[in-house]
């Protein structure tokens, strides 16, 4: 039996900078630009624009909740997820600040804190808690997409605990509070990687000189590609694994992310896109032109991408159930495979080549 | 919990080395270092062991605080080894039978209304061993007739869930102590001493009880002299990292920076502030997670500058990963020590706030309580900080890149066997 992650373990790469080896200029000053300007700004500024929609469409949903306004919610919500996924990967820079993310999304959330929070909440009904300068600061566990999922969607279908409730109900205005601070952070993220004092942009184009936040340029190329790394390790471990269990009756279908709104495999096609984008935006052409003899590592990350998303799009039920179905994990165990593959060369021989050094991960700990 | 570590690893060591030990010396003594803490956790574990023994013998409340004491003092040395856990292999692979946590407590002992009946995740959520001699989930039947140590070592991990901790400290914690039913509140579990006395029973079952509390203990105390043997001369874990050359030097740094970045300032802290839920705290039980989190902060620097007091009082000092990182830059290694000094002082300040105000940390993570949550994420940011510290040391040493995995992959490779 196969199990990728074994082989990479036990893959210990030896390699030696010697100077002859560094690479002649610095690519990375006019990479952290385009990086930004094109890959990380359009995004924010994409989720600056869904999330304000989606505190619009809340309080429109709440002024009268009716079947019809509750379809047109999670399609808003839907749209909100979409954008999120296309930025998820991005874990540090003003995203980080004030435990932004995290508050924009509490996942996986093993303990099951979400549950307890949430219900009590629901029960205690203190409005309160939910004012501009109070929300924020509570449990966020309560604050993001996931509680806001939770509210919308039930699992089952047929499910509207909105349906008949009055006007400015509690969950209602806990649903509009959710979607304003959704709103509210989005706008402070963009604003802040492009016009704070100094803005976040101007911090990373100035790394050359070293600053409080960079102590070169390469720092921050190298933050980015733990970031790339670390969002193929999100996917494999805790989005597809973790939910996966030894068989279909060992499944737990319920540690999927975003199951009960049954896009979970939307969010890993939509983190394989950002990903690749990344890929080809930052360390593509580096890699080519630190060696010649790097193009086929090049070219092999490039399919690898496109097999991966090719696995994705080629399942065709939601995540939820296809766990549940000898061919469906089948499909499902294909996509673990290609995806561990990816996380792989990402993980070791990219960032050898590179002469970048991905540093600690994020992600350990129980 | 088992994990492996994946190391990408290259060390160029061409240059000159001035005035530093060698590798193989550094090694060593990183070795002896472990030894003599696990040596130590097993001397406080026996000491443990003797509290129980008068506690079951004599359950007085004056025996239960005696207990009580004596698993804060076997915290002491074992925190600090928690720096060999990640990246030594045998230690990680290991140290979910001692120090498994977050529980479910409902697995092992009677708990109050607030904490539920059922959970998704966990169909033993509320199987209270020490009521039921059989325990029945779905088509799993384990007889607990008698608990004995095979028994309890049988149920650690039930079903495959993670919070299913039937043995290690906190098992042990929570029966010493009770559930903490104070919320983000002030005050700690509150078990009475008659819960062990089979004369004058409260709760139920207090020969279970008893049974229960001797057998994790003892359970303890075995493991931990397993691990230290593995330190003693020609050990596992000894001949692994002192024969593994350059890669020993990555296993040292590894140990270091995981726990202070995913672990400690992660999984830990940041997690419990973030959804200021008492539960998320360490001790949960005993309000000792001050402590717990000083002497991890401690057991780093022991490990970098080749440093540790023992129980007793004895110093022990050697070569370490500082002087090689001083050969090469001085102002990494400077930076470094510097970076893990801040460390324990903020978590010095969480001590004091316990120790000295009684404000413990439960209540630190509490919501509204912005003092105390400063006060713990100063302290999460000096962890941070020095994880980018240990970064630099790496690239002191040319030891590039490290790369480390924590994932349930690994954890449970038979997970994505088809």
């Amino acid at each position: 039996m196969t199990n990728p992650c074994k082989l990479l373990s036990i893959f210990v790469a030896l390699w030696c900078l010697s100077p002859v080896a560094v690479l002649a200029a610095s690519p990375w000053p006019t990479v952290n630009r385009a990086v930004v300007n094109e890959h990380i700004v359009p995004r924010y500024q994409h989720l600056v624009e869904v999330t304000a929609e989606l505190e619009k469409h809340s309080r429109k949903f709440c002024a009268a909740p009716d079947e019809n306004g509750l379809a047109d919610l999670r399609a808003e919500f839907q749209r909100t997820m979409d954008a999120w996924m296309a930025i998820q990967h991005v874990r540090f820079g003003p995203v980080e600040l004030y435990l932004r993310y995290n508050r924009f999304q509490l996942w996986p959330d093993k303990h099951n804190t979400a549950e307890r929070q949430l219900s009590k909440t629901l029960t205690e009904q203190d409005v309160s808690q939910l004012a501009d300068d109070k929300f924020p600061y509570a449990s966020v566990a309560l604050q993001g997409l996931s509680a806001y999922e939770r509210l919308l969607f039930d699992g089952d279908a047929n499910f509207n605990r909105f349906l008949g409730m009055e006007q400015d109900s509690y969950p209602c205005r806990l649903l509009e509070a959710i979607a304003h601070n959704l709103s509210r952070m989005s706008a402070d993220v963009h604003h802040e990687w492009i016009a704070g004092t100094p803005s976040y942009l101007d911090i990373v184009l100035d790394a050359g000189h070293g600053n409080s936040y960079f102590q070169s340029s390469d720092e921050f190329s190298a933050r980015l590609l733990n970031n790339l790394y670390t969002s193929l390790q999100f996917i494999v471990d805790q989005k597809l694994l973790y939910p996966l269990g030894a068989s279909p009756a060992e499944a737990n279908p319920r540690r999927a992310e975003s199951w009960r709104s049954r896009r979970s495999l939307r969010n890993i096609a939509l983190n394989l896109e950002a990903a690749e984008s990344l890929y080809l935006t930052a360390y593509s052409a580096p890699l080519k032109a630190a060696d010649k003899r790097n193009e086929g590592l090049d070219r092999e990350i490039k399919v690898t991408f496109s097999r991966a998303l090719d696995a994705v799009r080629d399942i065709k039920l939601p995540l939820y159930d296809a766990l549940q179905t000898g061919p469906g994990r089948q499909s499902v165990e294909h996509l673990l495979a290609v995806t561990s593959d990816l996380k792989s060369l990402l993980g070791g021989p990219l960032p050898a080549a590179l002469g970048l050094s991905l540093g600690f991960n994020s992600l350990d700990g129980d | 919990m088992k994990r492996a570590i994946v190391l990408i690893a290259g060390l160029c060591l061409g240059g000159q080395v001035l005035a530093a030990p060698t590798q193989q010396t550094v090694l060593e003594h990183y070795a002896d270092l472990a030894q003599a803490m696990y040596q130590d956790s097993l001397t406080t574990a026996k000491a443990l062991q003797e509290a129980v023994g008068k506690l079951i013998e004599q359950p007085t409340e004056k025996n239960l605080g005696a207990a009580r004491t004596a698993w804060k003092a076997a915290r002491v040395p074992y925190q600090q080894t928690e720096a060999y856990r990640f990246g030594n292999a045998i230690v990680d692979n290991w140290e979910g039978k001692v120090n498994a946590w977050p529980l479910d407590e409902g697995l092992i002992d009677y708990v109050g209304t607030s904490y539920g009946s059922e959970s998704d995740e966990n169909p033993f959520y509320s199987a209270n061993i020490i009521a039921n001699k059989m325990v029945m989930v779905g088509g799993e039947h384990i007889d607990a007739g008698k608990i004995t140590m095979d028994v309890l070592a049988s149920l650690q991990e039930a079903g495959g869930v993670e919070a299913n901790v039937a043995i290690g400290y906190h098992a042990i914690e929570f029966l010493l102590w009770g559930q903490d039913l104070h919320g983000t509140g002030s005050g700690a579990g509150e078990r009475p001493a008659t819960d062990f006395d089979t004369r004058n029973c409260t709760h139920g079952n207090c020969d279970r009880r008893a049974a229960y509390l001797k057998a994790a203990t003892d359970l303890l105390v075995d493991d931990l002299g397993w691990m230290t043997r593995q330190w003693g001369k020609g050990g596992e874990a000894r001949t692994t990292v002192a024969g593994g050359g350059d890669r020993g030097l990555v296993t040292i740094l590894t140990g270091m920076g995981s726990l202070s970045y995913g672990e400690l300032a992660g999984e830990r802290m940041k997690l419990g502030l973030m959804l200021h839920d008492p539960e998320e705290e360490h001790d949960c039980f005993s309000d000792n997670t001050h402590f717990s989190h000083y002497y991890d902060a401690m057991g780093i620097r022991n490990v970098y500058t080749g440093s540790y007091v023992r129980v007793d009082g004895t110093k022990l000092t050697g070569p370490s990963i500082a002087d090689l990182v001083a050969a090469k830059n001085a102002d990494a290694d400077k930076a470094l020590r510097k970076g893990l000094d801040a460390t324990l002082a903020k978590m010095q300040v969480l001590v004091d706030s316990a120790e000295k105000k009684g404000v413990h940390y439960d209540q630190l993570i509490g919501e509204g309580n912005k003092e105390g949550n400063a006060m713990v994420m100063a302290a999460i940011d000096s962890l941070l900080n020095q994880t980018k510290l240990i970064e630099k040391a790496v690239t002191s040493l040319d030891v590039s890149p490290i790369e480390f995995e924590g994932s349930d992959s690994l954890d449970n490779p038979d997970s994505i066997s088809k």
